[in-house]
């Protein structure tokens, strides 16, 4: 599996976990709405983990740091994080308009985000010069 | 390489937004005309041309061009060189060029010469400039691809375009027919439908948490629906039959039906507007396929009507307004954000969910009224009416959502446009 491949595959894996939390706020079922948010949380966390911590060093290796597009990926991470701590702070508020409003939100940015990367930043990570094998592994061991 | 992803790859939220809101402009101007001006009844009345390329100028074309602006950075890792200036300059001749050219069916030279002109500047220039940047993208995909043949389709739609222009006003003795069925397939089957496949093997998965469309359609649909074209262009030449544009809208009824089988199982169940839209697109081109049959069989001038109707209104207006509801509350947040701001309205507070839906409701009293006057006349002025309203609807929807970025920008004093540009 390339690294494309499994990032790829680990983004429509957090968006099968958004799905059915989404279902539940739409349905007003708060309890199991806050039950879902928990793995769907820590689904996203591990995923920016991945990047931040393994993939994106490794590139900056050989990009170079600073303005590039690594750094416009980080901020959207951090966007997307924004989101889901208020979307978190709405579903314990039980306050239905704002997480849905929140979620439809999460999922516009998110996936304008999954784009990018499964068409530009992945491509060039199988690009560059490095040892995918080695990054892969380092990845799937990133706990969240 | 790699010099696509940079930290300004989103254009800056001016230069699509022209684009957005002008659609419901062009789309209420032709509510009025057919209100106030506009007799029923004829398939290439003068009257008729002027409401369709409002439509197909002025509100579809403003959208798919603003919105490929946005996209291509997101999908393609391209970004238009200069992109105020760009959309300030492809804006201008789009709306002058469309404005004269219906002004320019009523027989006045002038007009059609500056038609010819602003077109040519608004279409071929942002097609070659696009196409340029698309084919020095650094990877390729099913969607770009598409969207390159889109682009050529555009060019041709353009020329054919402007060479009815000399026709019409006797510059030029090419067959007239002949060229008007090139301009029309590559416009409504070439430009738009393959842009719509294109965008949409990406976004309907993405958006509605689905699964992928087939790889293999995803492969070759664009391209078998190119091929239809160049095809059926060929023998048209020859006989002339516009029952050859049974194929590619056989084509593209294929592909809704593709779509709507990814909805129908879609993992994220709720159901929003965008969708109904997107529903009513598909039955729109599942029902003007049947039209295209029954014509086949017995041909009449309303069954052309109906289809061209059908394929306008319902097919691509249709999932143009859905797309309209997702893109600009999200631009408008997205820039926002961007920029730091966080105290920043959802996207489902930005646009109000019950005004989409009236929006909804409307578009198909408009969509109805529309293909039932042919029949009856007296429809006819009812169906302006409703377009009307139900333009100025989506106008105060993509306004709520605007308003909300100028009225943060202004508080918060960003330093705008962006020193790059």
């Amino acid at each position: 599996m390339s690294i494309k491949e499994y990032m790829t595959h680990d983004h429509r894996e957090c968006d099968n976990l958004y799905a059915p939390l989404e279902e539940a706020l739409n349905g007003g079922d708060f309890e199991k709405a806050l039950e879902l948010f928990v793995p769907f949380k820590e689904a996203m966390l591990r995923h920016f983990a991945m990047e931040e911590e393994v993939l994106f060093p490794k590139m900056e290796e050989f990009i170079g740091s600073g303005e590039g597009p690594i750094y416009v990926m980080k901020m959207e991470h951090a966007q997307i994080k924004s989101i889901i701590d208020q979307l978190g702070e709405a579903i314990e508020k039980r306050d239905q308009q704002k997480a849905l409003g929140l979620g439809e939100t999460f999922m516009i940015m998110t996936q304008q985000h999954n784009m990018k990367e499964e068409q530009i930043l992945y491509n060039m990570a199988e690009q560059l010069p490095m040892d995918k094998e080695a990054i892969l592994q380092q990845m799937k061991e990133v706990k969240a | 390489m790699f010099t696509g992803l940079s930290l300004d790859q989103a254009p800056p939220f001016e230069a699509p937004l022209r684009f957005f809101l002008s659609a419901p402009l062009f789309g209420a101007a032709a509510g009025v005309f057919i209100l106030f001006f506009a007799s029923a009844g004829y398939l290439l009345s003068p009257d008729t041309l002027v409401i369709v390329h409002l439509y197909t100028l002025g509100f579809l074309g403003m959208v798919m061009i603003g919105a490929l602006q946005q996209m291509l950075p997101v999908l393609a890792g391209v970004k238009l060189p200069r992109p105020l200036p760009l959309s300030a300059i492809i804006h201008t001749a789009l709306i002058i060029g469309t404005i004269s050219l219906c002004l320019s069916f009523y027989g006045k030279e002038i007009f059609a010469a500056i038609a010819a002109i602003a077109l040519s500047v608004a279409l071929i220039g942002f097609g070659t400039v696009t196409l340029y940047e698309l084919f020095r993208a650094d990877f390729s995909s099913a969607t770009v691809s598409a969207m390159r043949l889109a682009l050529v389709s555009l060019l041709i739609t353009a020329i054919a375009g402007v060479i009815l222009l000399l026709i019409l006003n006797g510059y030029l003795e090419t067959d007239f027919q002949k060229t008007l069925l090139i301009h029309a397939a590559a416009g409504l089957f070439g430009w738009i439908s393959i842009l719509i496949a294109g965008v949409s093997y990406q976004v309907i998965p993405m958006f509605y948490v689905t699964s992928e469309f087939p790889a293999p359609l995803k492969k070759s649909f664009h391209l078998v629906l190119f091929l239809s074209l160049i095809v059926i262009s060929i023998p048209s030449m020859v006989f002339n039959n516009h029952l050859a544009l049974l194929a590619p809208l056989f084509l593209v009824a294929f592909f809704a039906l593709a779509s709507f089988k990814l909805f129908q199982n879609r993992k994220r169940k709720i159901t929003e507007p965008t969708i109904e839209f997107w529903y009513l697109s598909i039955g729109s081109i599942l029902a003007a396929l049947l039209d295209g049959i029954w014509y086949a069989l017995y041909p009449t001038d309303g069954a052309l009507w109906i289809a061209g109707v059908l394929i306008i209104y319902g097919f691509v207006v249709s999932l143009i307004i859905g797309m309209l509801y997702k893109i600009v509350p999200f631009l408008s947040w997205f820039h926002l954000s961007s920029k730091g701001v966080f105290d920043i309205p959802t996207m489902k507070e930005m646009i109000d969910q019950k005004w989409a839906k009236i929006h909804l409701y409307l578009h198909i009293v408009t969509l109805i009224l529309l293909l039932t006057s042919f029949y009856y006349e007296p429809l006819f002025k009812p169906a302006g009416l409703a377009m009307i309203i139900e333009n100025l609807i989506l106008l105060k929807n993509l306004l709520g959502a605007a308003k909300i970025y100028f009225a943060k920008k202004d508080e918060k004093g960003f330093e705008f446009p962006p020193p790059n540009i």
